[in-house]
């Protein structure tokens, strides 16, 4: 119950702090493209409509889930508000938690509104839309659990880091997931013993966010096998529990005096 | 807070730890399944997504150096994962190095293991030698002073195209160049006078060999010299074998007649231990199908 508080205030905080305006700036950026996307490309239109709507959706997402995200925790700290807050019987976790869930329904919202406008404009370009489109919501719902993973890496460096070295660190490790699976080839076309189990460590430890990548799959009207998608799915939520587990108890043990 | 084995913080942290093992090996099991079902669902990408050096070099926003690094590292990559997996096309190969070779015009080493890579032949290289050829100049074009591209150039034309007049024309220019070994100059010579001999060849790998500062090229080097070794052998067998027919009036069966009736003290092995044998048929010495020589055109 204190969690889901915690979570609403987060939610109406970001609301307050102008976050979702992004939409604003979709919204213009999708009504131009279907526009003018017909007169400037040959082939499908709504193939080019999906790639780019999926992908601002995940590049806005994921800077709101950064620079959010960095702030959730030390904001609370920086204006003091956090010591009435655990004067009071919320445990460090509740809070934390709270968090956590707060910028996700912010981004869950976000997304919504996204992949709605993505709809809104294909059926203005195919007055029609086909049951093959629900890949559309799908894609949206595995780029909501990979940006959970992302608020959740966020979280846990600002629960010992200052907001700009957590930004940089966020967004190394949100790079580096992208070419996990290179570091994979690379071990596996090594001789040496250390390179290889070296490269097999770093390949399950680091997240991997080529399991979230399946944007242009979703634009060409295919997608990944239902089984590979849902592995994909409970991947991010059980890494990002992980790392939010991780995250209370580095916050558990630090000392705010 | 005190934190007792007993304490109730105590146990909310042991929790949360045992939570993260748990969670932790439920990801590792995921990654394996995805991995799994991703290679039963997914055919083998071979992609290059940027495929213009000179766009790269824009993008690059003046850290090309290291792009080129990157790229080179990813041909070396490719061209070893390939190997590994038994593939016999590189299709990749040349638009990486070139795009590594655009990004830094000076990366020596680009152009001089790119043209190793690209000319070897089949299944230890791409066997494209023309394209090792145009890669190589446009290294000289960038960098005229470098005699080591030279003699690369050289050595592509001479052991890969057999191209005697301009593998000697090349060795030759290149000999003019600052640094450039005295013999370079001894060696085109020695081309134009007696074209492809298998002499020259190995006075060319000797020198690759013992110049060779990276353990793959030592390698490749000593494999094309075992290779010319057998050669040697295998005239060396042929001529005896034709003498004693003739001694003998009559055709050989096999190797082993040599050594019974004491030409031979024992059974001739080429350079890797394998037995060479004689085609009863052809009347011709060969390597052993089993032999890891290399073989020689």
């Amino acid at each position: 119950m204190k969690i889901l508080l915690i979570a609403h205030n987060t939610f109406r905080e970001c609301v307050r702090d102008k976050i979702l305006y992004n939409l604003v700036l979709f919204g213009v950026l999708i009504i131009v493209s279907s526009l003018i996307l017909g007169s400037i490309t040959i082939g499908d239109v709504t193939q080019v409509i999906i790639n780019l709507g999926l992908s601002t959706l995940t590049v806005f997402g994921t800077l709101i889930a950064i620079f959010i995200g960095i702030q959730l925790v030390y904001k609370e700290i920086d204006k003091k508000t956090l010591y009435s807050l655990l004067a009071k019987p919320v445990h460090r976790y509740e809070f934390l938690l709270g968090k956590f869930l707060g910028l996700i329904l912010t981004l869950a919202v976000n997304i919504a509104v996204m992949v709605l406008g993505i709809f809104a404009s294909i059926f203005y370009l195919r007055h029609s839309i086909h049951s093959s489109d629900i890949h559309i919501l799908l894609a949206g719902i595995l780029i909501l659990d990979e940006l959970m993973l992302v608020v959740a890496i966020a979280i846990l460096f600002s629960s010992f880091s200052t907001p700009a070295l957590s930004a940089l660190f966020t967004f190394a490790l949100y790079a580096i997931g992208h070419f996990n699976t290179d570091i994979r080839v690379y071990g596996s076309t090594s001789m040496s013993f250390l390179t290889k189990a070296l490269s097999q460590f770093l390949y399950y430890l680091l997240p991997n966010f080529g399991n979230f990548d399946i944007i242009s799959q979703t634009a060409h009207g295919g997608f990944i096998a239902s089984e590979v998608y849902l592995y994909s799915l409970l991947y991010g939520l059980v890494y990002s529990a992980c790392i939010l587990l991780f995250s209370i108890l580095v916050f558990q043990r630090k000392n705010f005096k | 807070m005190n934190k007792t084995a007993a304490s109730p913080a105590f146990r909310v942290e042991w929790m949360i730890f045992l939570g993260l093992v748990f969670s932790s090996l439920v990801v590792v099991h995921l990654q394996r399944m995805i991995d799994r079902r991703m290679r039963e669902h997914m055919s083998k990408e071979e992609a290059l997504y940027v495929t213009s050096g000179k766009v790269l070099k824009k993008l690059s926003l003046g850290n090309n150096g290291l792009l080129a690094d990157i790229y080179w590292m990813r041909a070396v990559q490719y061209y070893g994962g390939q190997r590994l997996q038994g593939e016999k096309r590189f299709d990749l190969l040349e638009p990486l190095i070139n795009i590594a070779t655009t990004l830094d015009p000076n990366l020596l080493h680009a152009y001089r293991f790119g043209a190793i890579f690209l000319s070897e032949r089949e299944p230890i290289g791409a066997n494209q030698p023309q394209k090792a050829t145009d890669l190589l100049k446009n290294g000289i074009d960038h960098n005229p002073q470098e005699w080591l591209l030279y003699k690369d150039l050289g050595f592509v034309y001479y052991w890969y195209l057999h191209d005697y007049t301009k593998a000697a024309e090349t060795f030759l220019e290149g000999s003019k160049k600052p640094n450039a070994r005295p013999w370079m100059r001894t060696f085109a010579a020695e081309l134009l006078a007696r074209g492809g001999s298998r002499k020259a060849a190995e006075l060319l790998w000797k020198e690759a060999y013992e110049t060779a500062t990276i353990s793959q090229v030592k390698e490749n080097a000593r494999e094309n010299l075992l290779a010319l070794a057998a050669q040697d052998d295998i005239d060396l067998l042929q001529n005896l074998i034709m003498k004693v027919q003739r001694q003998m009036g009559k055709p050989l069966s096999s190797l082993q007649e040599l050594v019974q009736i004491g030409v031979l003290n024992r059974y001739p092995l080429d350079p890797k231990g394998y037995r060479y044998l004689l085609n009863p048929s052809t009347g011709m010495v060969e390597l052993s199908p089993e032999s890891a020589i290399r073989r020689v055109d």
